[in-house]
């Protein structure tokens, strides 16, 4: 029998392997990766409940938004890295360090 | 059978998603990253949703992972041989997830397992149209004019104006 507490842990785990990506990677496009895997980790999470907990189809709509922010947070994102790659030769997130004083 | 259907997926999403964290090469990573969606997208089945699982591979696989692989091509060293390192942080990062992980863990099998999968409303699909067009009409129509500000501004972003000063829009 599959409970709600199995589908948290899948979630979960998706979530901390994406944030090892964001925090571990060097090439920032596998930083954008890493931030995908955590976003669908969060829209099984919200499925999830609404499956288990709750008698509507709320859970549905949030993710179909963060699917439309997700989609224009990757089309934003990559837009940026290839302006980096075109100016500065490198899409390392270590050498982005304009901001830095 | 739900069960066994529940962990193959299951293994599969950590696989692919382990898979396209430790790949070295950044296409294998794209690739293994496709797999993960997919699979993502068998768990909703699995939810008993099936237009967002349809709706995740649209959108996810069709067009997130094409744009990556874009993304990927038009930043591209000599060769794509360990282009997919790690930085520095790369114990440290491993020491956060699986920190972060196992907290999550210890907080999640305290859970009460009473929860019974709820009854889904039998006309599921107009239920969602009702609510998008109905309820959170000014949302629905929000989002979509983020995606067309979205797209446009990648354009401008994209657009090479340094050798084409003259296009400059005024």
């Amino acid at each position: 029998m599959i409970t709600l507490t199995h589908y948290l842990i899948v979630a979960a785990a998706l979530f901390c392997i994406g944030l090892y990506g964001v925090l571990a990677k060097k090439n920032a496009i596998a930083v954008i990766m890493g931030i995908e895997m955590m976003l669908n980790a969060v829209n099984l999470n919200f499925l999830a409940f609404n499956r288990f907990l709750y008698q509507d189809v709320m859970g549905s709509l949030f993710v179909l938004f963060i699917i439309a922010v997700a989609a224009a947070e990757v089309a934003i994102g990559l837009a940026i890295i290839i302006v980096l790659s075109r100016k500065r030769q490198s899409i390392t997130v270590d050498d982005l360090d304009l901001l830095k004083w | 059978m739900l069960t066994a259907l529940f962990a193959v997926f299951a293994i599969l999403v950590l696989g692919f998603a382990l898979a396209t964290v430790m790949s070295r090469n950044l296409v294998h990573s794209a690739l293994f990253l496709i797999g993960v969606f997919i699979s993502v997208a068998a768990m909703f089945l699995l939810l008993e949703s099936n237009f967002i699982a349809i709706a995740q591979v649209w959108v996810y696989v069709g067009a997130i992972a094409i744009m990556l692989v874009f993304g990927i091509m038009l930043t591209r060293k000599r060769t794509m041989n360990d282009s997919n390192a790690f930085n520095r942080y790369k114990w440290g990062g491993l020491f956060a997830g699986a920190g972060l992980f196992a907290l999550l863990c210890r907080s999640l099998i305290q859970l009460p397992v009473t929860a019974v999968p709820q009854p889904i409303p039998s006309d599921y699909l107009t239920v969602i149209a009702q609510a998008l067009m109905h309820h959170y009409v000014i949302a629905f129509e929000l989002a979509g004019f983020m995606l067309l500000v979205a797209a446009l501004g990648a354009i401008i972003l994209g657009k090479d104006y340094e050798n084409h000063t003259e296009e400059l829009p005024s």
